[in-house]
């Protein structure tokens, strides 16, 4: 991490949670972030590029409409509907003390979307809103895909995912026809989300590359984790593993174990796309392999081993150097581009925790970094649009963006370039 | 406006309030590393060094000002300590070579610190001070730890709020400049007195009185008074090397005085003020050319503001990170060497401007309120930065080519400075920022990891990017022809790919 300089910091006049930070990925390739604070603050932060070829920090209050006095934000989530074009939807959930005299909670989704123009504009996307109202406290708000398989026909439909403080998790999906978001019936399409002993913190769902098969995972606040692989085709569940740790989760990561590159660049012929088509065949085979983190608050963290052939069998522990902070926050990335991911976990004592494996797969913390006040999200996201991932940093104080300085990345881009250009000294051999 | 955050940070405890000179970063101790030195309001000095407190001298009246310099011109920094009840005090270590052994040096020390606090409470006595009481107890000190001894007091005219050390009149030698709280700047040498210039002051048989000017005295040289009250005072160098005091006034304007010495006059006034008991001004021996400038844009801002100044910002033309082509860079450098250096003012009323021979380079907005302006090579590039800081604790830091990054503490903050402060025995001092808040409390923010004011995205090589598009059908100069001509979001496509796809 010490190739990472400080590129912006702001703060945030109120503090955010684990749920309230959201990146807008736009087509150019750069990336907007949205910031909420609890007290009904959000900030939409992204980098202009000055004449000069310098970076301007811009980070403007973006006044979303049907967000009342009182109200506080519970999560956040956006996603683009269009592949083509920036139409994000943007869901809040916030929660809002009524005013008659039972003191009652008012809970809401709202839902914001934009027509599709052609620059994207937040301040408009934020004056149209959908509004749910719900009879529970909003948890995790996030969006997946909800397939259905017609015949051979895959059709995809994004829908917001929500948990509650009812032990439920609610999935909504919007009418065309009403134009309203409606509750969906879990047991037809996520015969996963069944009810839970607590509410569920964090939920992430992962889709097999041909969209047949379903990885869910979710956490609860009591430390019951499940793991479940759901057939897409007829809902049906072909696993189901659960475990329970003795303390508050903050939140499961399913990552698998490469990511593979996008197919954008292996359409135009180079010299070197074979070497890459090569690399990439040998990391998705690799990429079937998927694993679980799973962030404990005062335990130490779990990573489970390639859960689609062991479950929750095979695992190993991430030691902490800390027994007395919380672990809130993890982002599995590879920031040393070394082509194996590490995992990154953020706590309350200001640190981010580095984990990298070495070569006989065994996890050890590699790196602490001070940062100046407890940690809510960490995540890895192209901010500048330069091809290369920044780190965005959710803090209790503020955002603050990292990038990697300008001499390493040009120091990794030769070593990869020779990689490719310079004729390995074996191959050579065997010509003659 | 880019904005950091910043990490690394130590923070010690420190009672009172701090008036905004009486904070200071110098090598107290002549080993070449800084220490901080600050002093309240209740008269005590705390020395610190790394991350412990050295040494407190307290007792003093309200300290306004305090400095590290070689003063008595001996290659030796001494502490000078400016009260507000008109005592100037001078301290430093006790030279090492002494036979005595160091019990007595340290006991001593500490009684000289006593005896100068009689001296500082019964300010009415003029100077005839009683002597102090010399009783040896054996109190068991650290022997480690050399402390700083009184060397000198002397009475100066009262209300001192700023100094200034320096070579003003081109002599060689550092004088002092004092601003009054009454408009009046006053500038002072010191004369050693040729008989005990090298006089072991620990030596327990002088009975040696810190009053008593043996080593030698501060002699007054001039006086000026200006129409307006004193925002700073700081020492500037023409482009020929000569050097000015300018004296911030308010609404953004300043004055400047341009000390020429006249040798022969100035060796009078020596020879005349040593024999002579009065410190009084003979400053009418030295010619002295005055001048208020009124920087064109100032007319139209409020008058009463107040106003900081900095002169002598040193910039490097060739390590600005721009890549001038090297005409320009030729161009600019004949042009540089005739012009002088800039120099900055900060109004409280949020306006930083960077002059340089009269002429506004350029002057940015802020909405808070400056007091302190201070300079630092922040990235080490070869260049002063200009750092500001307001009351409630926003900091810029700016380079010449007005390219800035702000920080914020979030503290409100009584007085602040920016300098160089050693914390690693391996590792030379490094850049800190040091804020003294009303919490009773001295934050150093220390080794400022910025290498550059501007942030950019990630631009490859282009000649590097070329070899992979080179092969037999495209010569190298046309790869690289290729590679230039690519759009952006296939460069970028291209980087992403090779980073993390391979």
């Amino acid at each position: 991490m010490q190739h990472f300089k400080d590129v912006h910091f702001f703060h945030t006049p109120s503090q955010g949670n684990i749920y309230t930070i959201v990146e807008l990925p736009m087509t150019s390739g750069s990336t907007k972030l949205l910031v909420a604070s609890l007290k009904r603050e959000i900030y939409c932060f992204e980098f202009q590029e000055s004449p000069s070829g310098s970076l301007i920090p811009s980070c403007k209050e973006v006044s979303f409409t049907y967000i009342p006095n009182g109200a506080e934000i519970i999560s956040m989530d956006a996603f683009n509907k269009n592949n083509n074009s920036n139409e994000f939807i943007i869901g809040i959930t916030i929660i809002k003390n009524s005013n008659d005299s039972e003191g009652r909670l008012e809970n809401y989704l709202n839902i914001y979307s934009g027509e599709d123009t052609e620059e994207f504009n937040i301040e408009s996307v934020a004056q149209s809103c959908l509004n749910v109202e719900l009879n529970f406290i909003p948890y995790k708000l996030l969006h997946t895909y909800l397939v259905t398989w017609n015949d051979e026909l895959l059709n995809k439909e994004v829908v917001f995912v929500l948990s509650g403080s009812d032990n439920q998790v609610h999935v909504y999906k919007e009418n065309m026809a009403d134009h309203i978001y409606k509750e969906l019936d879990n047991l037809e399409y996520f015969p996963e989300f069944t009810k839970t002993p607590s509410p569920v913190i964090w939920i992430d769902i992962y889709y097999s590359p041909d969209y047949s098969e379903r990885v869910t995972s979710f956490a609860c606040e009591c430390g019951y984790v499940k793991l479940l692989k759901v057939d897409v085709r007829s809902n049906k569940v072909i696993y189901n593993f659960s475990t329970r740790f003795g303390n508050y989760i903050s939140r499961v990561y399913i990552s698998p174990e490469n990511d593979v590159p996008e197919d954008k660049l292996f359409k135009k012929n180079l010299t070197f796309t074979d070497i890459m088509r090569q690399r990439r065949t040998e990391r998705s085979t690799s990429s079937k392999r998927l694993n679980l983190i799973v962030i404990n608050t005062i335990l130490p963290s779990v990573i489970f081993h390639d859960i689609l052939k062991y479950g929750l069998s095979k695992y190993s522990t991430l030691p902490r150097i800390n027994t007395t902070n919380i672990s809130t926050t993890c982002e599995v990335a590879d920031i040393d581009f070394d082509g194996e991911k590490e995992i990154l976990i953020g706590t309350s004592s200001e640190e981010i925790m580095v984990y990298k494996r070495d070569s006989e797969k065994v996890w050890w913390l590699e790196e602490v970094k001070k940062m100046t006040s407890p940690i809510l999200g960490i995540k890895c996201v192209d901010v500048t649009g330069d091809g290369v991932k920044d780190l965005v940093i959710l803090s209790m104080k503020g955002v603050q963006v990292l990038q990697y300085e300008q001499g390493y990345l040009q120091r990794i881009l030769n070593s990869k370039i020779e990689n490719i250009t310079v004729p390995d000294v074996s191959e050579l051999n065997i010509k003659k | 406006m880019r904005a950091i955050s910043l990490v690394k940070r130590i923070e010690f405890a420190f009672q009172g309030n701090v008036a905004r000179n009486a904070l200071t970063l110098g090598d107290v101790d002549n080993d070449g590393f800084n220490e901080l030195i600050v002093g309240n309001h209740n008269g005590d000095v705390n020395i610190f060094k790394g991350t412990k407190k050295l040494q407190t001298i307290s007792k003093l009246n309200f300290v306004t000002c305090v400095a590290v310099a070689d003063i008595m011109n001996q290659d030796k920094n001494v502490l000078i300590i400016i009260t507000a009840n008109g005592w100037c005090y001078l301290y430093a270590y006790p030279e090492n070579n002494q036979s005595d052994n160091s019990q007595k040096d340290v006991d001593e020390g500490v009684e000289e610190v006593d005896g100068q606090i009689q001296s500082a409470t019964t300010v009415d006595n003029k100077e005839s001070l009683p002597p102090p009481e010399v009783h040896v107890e054996n109190s068991k000190k650290d022997l480690q730890d050399p402390q700083l001894v009184c060397i000198h007091m002397q009475r100066i005219p009262a209300n001192s709020k700023n100094i200034v050390l320096g070579d003003i009149d081109g002599d060689g030698n550092i004088e002092m400049v004092l601003g009054l709280t009454d408009r009046v700047v006053r500038s002072y040498k010191w004369i050693g007195n040729p008989d005990t210039s090298t006089l072991d002051i620990t030596d327990s048989s002088l009975q040696f009185n810190p009053s008593d000017k043996l080593l030698g005295k501060f002699v007054a040289l001039n006086k000026w008074e200006c129409a307006n009250q004193i925002g700073s005072i700081t020492i500037h160098h023409t482009a020929e090397g000569k050097p000015s005091i300018l004296i911030a006034q308010p609404g953004g304007t300043f004055m400047r005085i341009k000390c020429q010495t006249d040798d022969l006059a100035s060796e009078e006034c020596v020879e005349s003020s040593i024999h002579s008991s009065s410190s009084s001004s003979t400053g009418e021996h030295i010619s002295g050319t005055v001048d208020y400038q009124f920087l064109g844009m100032s007319r139209m801002r409020n008058q009463n503001i107040s106003t900081e100044i900095l002169g002598d910002l040193h910039c490097s033309i060739h390590d600005s990170g721009v890549s001038f082509d090297k005409s320009s860079i030729d161009s600019q450098r004949s042009a540089n060497s005739s012009k002088g250096k800039p120099y900055a003012l900060a109004t409280l009323d949020g306006t930083i401007i960077l002059v340089q021979d009269e002429v506004i380079l350029w002057a940015i907005a802020v909405d808070h309120q400056i007091f302190a302006l201070t300079k630092l090579d922040v990235t080490g590039n070869g260049s002063d930065d200009i750092v500001a800081c307001s009351w409630d604790g926003e900091t810029y830091i700016m380079d010449l080519e007005k390219n800035s990054v702000r920080f914020h503490l979030d503290e409100a903050v009584q007085a602040f400075h920016s300098g160089y402060y050693h914390l690693h025995d391996d590792e030379p001092d490094s850049p800190c920022l040091v804020y003294v808040t009303f919490k009773n409390t001295i934050i150093v923010y220390y080794d400022l990891a910025l290498r550059e004011l501007t942030c950019r995205k990630f631009e490859p090589d282009l000649v590097k990017l070329s070899e992979l598009f080179a092969d037999k059908e495209r010569s190298p100069e046309e790869a690289l022809e290729h590679v230039r001509t690519l759009d952006r979001k296939s460069k970028r496509e291209l980087v992403e790919c090779l980073l993390y796809g391979l």
